[in-house]
């Protein structure tokens, strides 16, 4: 049966898969209406449309469909394991769990349906440029970052 | 911990999909573009009614000229001829007064 706790877990994912999902698809209509890629542009912030193929920092694109598949079922892997470390952990541990699990989530429906991935935030001071991401990447970021911390600050404890 | 730390890296690194900026900024030569290729042009034939000349503005011009004089100003030029003459006998009589006294 689907305790409370689980029920909250689902919702969680749910809520963070469809901001990503509603963060994409804005940006591509407005691409695909206007044929603008620049949505936004400001002295620190640019909303730019970007399609990634590859992985994180566009590394490992490549124009093979095999290859693309290979990368494609290695990340299906990591969200499997995800949820099965979802099921396993408990409290804040779990909620970061879930931030990645909806992260890689939402990049691989993108690489399914689109066969790459929509980049879109372009921070940068001036002329230096941080690598352009999307909704997803900050919760897989944050989630990653938060666990790292967790295991570090469990070991000294 | 360092094999969690790994597998969490790994994660990272898989499932982002962060792009790099020179990426679209750089002038990435187009694939489907073959540099060597040489399009021929098609030799210069004449038109199919090359032979067949216009005939020249000029005389389309002529003809309507004669066709639509207009007199009024011919008549106008006439009268002012007329009026100068006329201006220069009185000048004449005048002198021939003058030089007789």
């Amino acid at each position: 049966m689907i305790n409370l706790q689980n029920k909250k877990t689902i919702f969680l994912s749910l809520v963070f898969f469809v901001i990503d999902r509603i963060s994409k698809i804005l940006v591509i209509n407005h691409n695909n209406i206007l044929e603008e890629k620049i949505l936004y542009e400001s002295r620190f912030l640019n909303l730019e449309l970007v399609w990634n193929d590859g992985v994180a920092f566009g590394l490992l694109a490549s124009s093979s469909m095999y290859f693309y598949n290979l990368i494609s079922g290695l990340i299906f892997f990591i969200i499997v394991v995800l949820l099965f470390f979802i099921i396993k952990s408990k409290g804040l541990e779990q909620l970061f769990y879930v931030m990645i699990f909806s992260g890689a989530l939402g990049n691989f429906y993108d690489r399914i349906v689109f066969r790459s991935v929509p980049d879109f935030i372009d921070l940068h001071v001036n002329n230096m440029h941080w690598f352009i991401f999307n909704f997803a990447d900050v919760l897989i970021t944050l989630g990653v970052l938060c666990l790292i911390f967790r295991e570090f600050s469990q070991r000294h404890d | 911990m360092i094999k969690k730390i790994f597998l969490f890296i790994l994660i990272l690194v898989v499932t982002i999909s962060c792009s790099n900026i020179k990426k679209t900024l750089s002038l990435k030569k187009k694939k489907n573009v073959d540099e060597f290729l040489i399009e021929k042009k098609e030799p210069l034939t004449k038109p199919p009614n090359f032979n067949e000349l216009p005939e020249p503005i000029e005389n389309k011009i002529n003809k309507t000229l004669d066709e639509d004089i207009d007199f009024s100003e011919i008549i106008n030029t006439s009268e002012k001829k007329n009026n100068k003459a006329d201006q220069l006998e009185i000048e004449k009589s005048i002198l021939d007064i003058l030089n007789k006294k």
